[in-house]
């Protein structure tokens, strides 16, 4: 038996090591997952007594339009990351080509990374106003306003497009031209002799040479999409017009925070869990794969 | 031993001064306002002539955010801590009920006062807005919503200054005339526009009844009411009310462009921002017009002020160790001396009447004053936690994007009333 059990074999020392970060992950992971789901079943203010409903919660959510709408608009929002993808690996791959002077745009594109969400909400909201900055440069074009903020199929396509394609592009090319810079030269070198073009060395050796690298970025997209838009969103529209861009995300954060329901809140929280989860799901199969 | 007795008695000094010192928390969401008609002001020499009263007592007012949604959940997560500030300021109605189980009742600490205010203010800030029910915070103002108006304006665009235009028609037909004049009918605050003008619009449909849409005695399809909205949506598709203010990221700034001269008309509010004391000193006093709704042909009522009782008040926090000190505090920032300053720094309207009155160079305070007589309640206070929110959101369907017709708005503003 060349089996032996991890700690006769290792000793206590890398279980030493491993407390801390086990105990964080404890108190910051698993016990407000557990504690989440518990609450989705009570009622319950943030405060005080909480009072136990069974699956009451769940009933009304399911029977919620507010709750419909938010897996609708949190849907449309997944509809751009193709996009996203596409075009990151795209600029990346003009960029590894070596563009002159290719790391001021490289550096100018990571701005919106660098700012963060809530800055940027900030400035676009004021920026695509219909007294704002763009508004007032296509009317001086066209002698009419777009209104991007209170036009809710503009307004939806507004934060999908700048959340998942523009503020993740600086953060995709440095991604993606570090995984490029992988690739062996001489696939190229070869691909080059053979007469290759542009678009032929992308499909054929930069493509499946940082494929896994794509994968994650898909993997990474969508947590952003489900668990990462509450700060823009709120920023810039406040879900609104309306419920045009009232996301999952956002409607747990109404409801607990604004209603002060926090036990029903905490439902639409484990619908938001389970789609995280099979999303890190996913995620752990791609890296397995890779493994083998 | 000379030395010693005196480094005895020092120590004894310093040891009564630290029993009998006492710091008092008040967390305020008006507390970071510092423009010239902002709470700050007063509130510091409040905090100053409380302190000068109350030798030993420290007052640490601390601004928190002014977004009620940012507030309330600064509030909700001192409430599960079960500590946090002594004193803390609430939008009396649905928000005092939402907190009621960590407010103290005030009842026996203002019994020598409670008959300076206005029975309206008192069933306000009642739990569940109910007279006879605990007394939950005592109002530093009163609120209410109406229509200012800039005369200058109304003479440019050939309009008679003097006389509003409260009627329908004559309001539709001043619109047109100041659009002609290429001035702004209408400044917009966002969405907020519809709701004031839905809450006046109430106010005059429904009068001294309003509290019956709460009880199932009155339903949002009266005739009245329905002719409001359709006229609402009317001055929207006519541009009367300008849509650029609907995608304007702060209320503030649509608040500062009315009194900057950017609009003729502008739904605003009689206390706290966008008040009657901010647009009259802006735009000059006698400059300054205001009625309180749009009076229709079949309205049973006619020039009703919609009206909060209360607007903003301060409550004691149960955690708090020194309550009544605490309520203390509350009393003597909202009575006497305490409530006059803070009316005439912010033009807040006190709800109390032993303050009430002054600043009797604004004309249009006077105007108000008058209308206050046909006070009439405001119906979004008496909703749920977040009512509001969904509220407007409807309104935002309805008069901004136009996903909703007239009678899908009334239907489900109906509804919500049943949640």
């Amino acid at each position: 038996m060349h089996y032996r059990r991890g700690f006769e074999r290792d000793g206590a020392a890398p279980y030493v090591f491993l407390t801390p970060l086990l105990a964080l992950l404890a108190a910051f992971m698993i016990y407000p997952v557990v504690m989440n789901i518990i609450t989705s079943f009570t009622e319950w203010k943030g405060y005080g007594p909480w009072k136990w409903i069974g699956l009451a919660n769940y009933r009304t959510m399911i029977a919620d339009a507010q709750f419909w709408t938010s897996i609708l608009n949190t849907g449309l929002m997944v509809l751009y990351i193709p996009l996203s993808t596409i075009l990151t690996l795209l600029i990346a791959a003009f960029l590894r080509e070596g563009i002159g002077g290719w790391k001021v745009y490289r550096a100018i594109l990571y701005i919106p990374n660098l700012l963060g969400y809530v800055l940027m909400g900030v400035i676009f909201s004021i920026y695509l106003r219909d007294d704002g900055a763009l508004n007032m440069a296509i009317k001086w074009i066209t002698g009419s306003t777009i209104h991007f903020l209170i036009t809710p199929v503009l307004a939806i396509n507004a934060v999908g497009f700048l959340l998942v394609v523009f503020l993740h592009l600086g953060f995709g090319l440095i991604y993606f031209l570090a995984a490029m810079n992988g690739i062996d030269r001489s696939i190229y070198e070869a691909a080059l002799i053979d007469g290759a073009s542009f678009w032929r060395t992308l499909l054929e050796v930069t493509i499946p040479s940082v494929r896994f690298a794509v994968e994650f970025w898909v993997v990474f997209n969508f947590i952003e999409v489900f668990a990462r838009m509450f700060s823009f969103i709120h920023t810039l529209t406040q879900g609104g017009p309306g419920y045009s861009t009232f996301t999952l995300e956002y409607g747990i954060f109404i409801q607990g925070f604004s209603k002060f329901k926090v036990g029903y809140s905490s439902a639409w929280s484990v619908v938001l869990f389970l789609f995280c989860a099979m999303i890190s799901v996913a995620q752990i199969r791609l890296m397995q794969r890779r493994d083998v | 031993m000379k030395r010693i007795i005196l480094g005895l008695a020092f120590v004894s000094l310093l040891a009564a001064t630290s029993l009998v010192a006492q710091t008092l928390t008040v967390w305020d969401f008006k507390y970071s306002e510092v423009n010239a008609t902002g709470a700050q002001a007063p509130m510091k020499a409040n905090d100053a002539a409380f302190m000068k009263a109350n030798p030993g007592v420290t007052v640490v007012h601390v601004a928190q955010p002014t977004d009620d949604t940012q507030y309330y959940q600064i509030i909700q997560s001192a409430a599960t801590a079960n500590d946090g500030p002594d004193v803390a300021m609430f939008h009396p109605g649905a928000r005092v009920n939402g907190f009621a189980d960590v407010i103290v009742d005030l009842d026996p600490y203002i019994k020598d006062v409670k008959g300076q205010f206005t029975q309206a203010s008192i069933e306000m800030c009642s739990l569940n807005q109910k007279l006879g029910q605990p007394i939950k915070v005592l109002p530093l103002t009163m609120q209410g919503f109406g229509i200012y108006y800039n005369k200058a304006y109304f003479k440019k665009a050939g309009l008679d200054p003097e006389k509003a235009p409260k009627s329908s028609a004559d309001f539709l037909a001043a619109c047109a005339k100041l659009q002609a004049a290429g001035i702004v009918p209408i400044t917009t605050g966002q969405t907020y526009t519809i709701d004031f003008f839905l809450r006046c619009a109430a106010a005059n449909s429904y009068g001294p009844n309003v509290a019956g849409l709460f009880d199932g005695s009155q339903k949002f399809d009266d005739p009245v009411f329905k002719e409001s909205v359709a006229f609402l949506k009317t001055l929207v598709d006519k541009g009367y009310i300008e849509k650029d203010g609907f995608s304007r990221p702060y209320f503030m700034d649509s608040i500062d462009k009315f009194a900057a001269g950017g609009g003729a008309m502008f739904v605003g509010l009689l206390s706290d921002v966008g008040n009657w004391k901010a647009f009259s000193d802006k735009l000059g006093a006698a400059n300054v017009g205001y009625f309180p709704a749009v009076n229709f042909a079949d309205g049973k009522y006619k020039d009703q002020q919609v009206m909060q009782g209360a607007g903003i008040g301060y409550g004691v926090m149960k955690w708090s160790k020194n309550q009544k000190l605490a309520a203390a505090y509350v009393k003597f920032v909202s009575t006497g001396e305490g409530a006059k300053t803070y009316s005439s720094a912010t033009g807040a309207l006190s709800p109390n009447t032993a303050a009430a009155g002054g600043a009797t160079n604004y004309p249009v305070l006077k105007l108000i004053q008058g209308y206050l007589k046909n006070g009439q309640k405001d119906y979004i206070p008496m909703g749920y936690n977040g009512y509001e929110d969904d509220a407007n959101r409807l309104c935002d369907r309805a008069f901004v994007t136009g996903e909703l017709s007239i009678d899908d708005f009334i239907a489900q503003y109906q509804k919500l009333i049943a949640k």
